[in-house]
């Protein structure tokens, strides 16, 4: 019995998702810094509803992919950590969402 | 997943988290109570004295507020630039707000000076103040999605057209009740808004804040 196979440039749009954002709790990081100039720490923890140390180990991750940029100063005695999208962050969070609007138009219904 | 992302819903989830916490309201309140209660008891030097002070304090105090009472709990963000406003909306309301002054002087003209100046007095001051005064609710509820903003809008309409002519007050003491009207339903809501605010948004825990990673 003959298979259809699927040709793997086909699938090569999925392939080329970018994995740092495609994680979902990433993904709402980004989306939300996407849509504001920047934002505090306690801020995306309040809109992500993550956890303090969930939250940390993320935006460490994006940090490194160089997705955001971290400010971190003192408001009197206190440390303020500000955080912002970078123009490579921007950039890339436009590309994930037309590469998965691209793969998820394609599929049939 | 990226089809559900709707980013313009995120926006305005933002922008209302910002606006959620009543302070705007109440320092509205408390402004237009002072203008209000100048201009009824004809004291019109109190309209500029605290017009000075909110310009001059206005901002500096609600920041003040905010960070003292908003940012530990719900966090800072800084909005991107307001978005340009709808040049259709702004010529629409240039468009209104000019056949109502044309409107009115004809009439003014059409019976005659002085019964024409009292109508003016009467009825085109109240209303063109209250049109004046919604422009600014109406361009948040515009820009920010906050839709008190409408709200506010429509009862400063309302009561520029209703106060005169139910033949409650008239002139500058028809402005005046007009204030003193919405100043004390924005204030009333802002205090409601606010311990609403301050009830369900604990303070965050410092070292949360810190993010410390």
């Amino acid at each position: 019995m003959a298979t259809t196979r699927i040709g793997s440039e086909d699938l090569q749009p999925l392939a080329d998702i970018d994995r740092i954002i495609h994680e979902p709790a990433r993904l709402m990081i980004l989306a939300l810094l996407y849509v504001v100039e920047s934002g505090d720490f306690t801020f995306l923890m309040r809109q992500t509803g993550l956890t303090w140390g969930n939250l940390s180990s993320h935006l460490s991750k994006l940090e490194e992919a160089g997705y955001i940029d971290i400010e971190k100063k003192f408001v009197g005695k206190k440390p303020h950590t500000m955080l912002r999208l970078t123009d490579e962050g921007r950039a890339a969070f436009r590309g994930y969402r037309h590469s998965m609007k691209q793969v998820l138009d394609d599929l049939p219904d | 997943m990226s089809q559900n992302l709707d980013l313009k819903e995120i926006e305005r989830r933002v922008h209302q988290s910002v606006f959620q916490d009543g302070l705007m309201e109440i320092m509205m309140g408390g402004f237009l109570l002072v203008v209000g209660a100048s201009l009824v008891m004809d004291m019109k030097w109190g309209v500029l004295l605290i017009s000075l002070l909110v310009i001059f304090l206005g901002n500096p105090l609600l920041e003040r507020a905010k960070k003292r009472y908003v940012y530990p709990r719900i966090g800072y963000v800084k909005l991107r630039p307001e978005k340009e406003a709808d040049p259709k909306g702004i010529v629409v309301a240039a468009i209104v707000f000019v056949v109502i002054l044309l409107g009115s002087g004809l009439f003014t003209l059409a019976i005659g000076k002085d019964r024409g100046w009292a109508f003016w007095f009467k009825y085109f001051l109240p209303g063109s103040t209250g049109f004046m005064l919604a422009i600014g609710p109406f361009w948040l509820g515009e820009t920010y999605g906050v839709r008190r903003g409408y709200v506010l809008a429509v009862l400063f309409l309302l009561s520029g057209i209703v106060i005169p002519v139910l033949g409650i007050a008239s002139g500058y003491e028809a402005v005046g009740l007009e204030c003193l009207v919405v100043g004390v339903i924005s204030l009333i809501s802002g205090v409601i808004m606010f311990t609403r605010f301050l009830r369900n948004n604990p303070v965050v825990p410092e070292e949360a804040s810190y993010g410390n990673h």
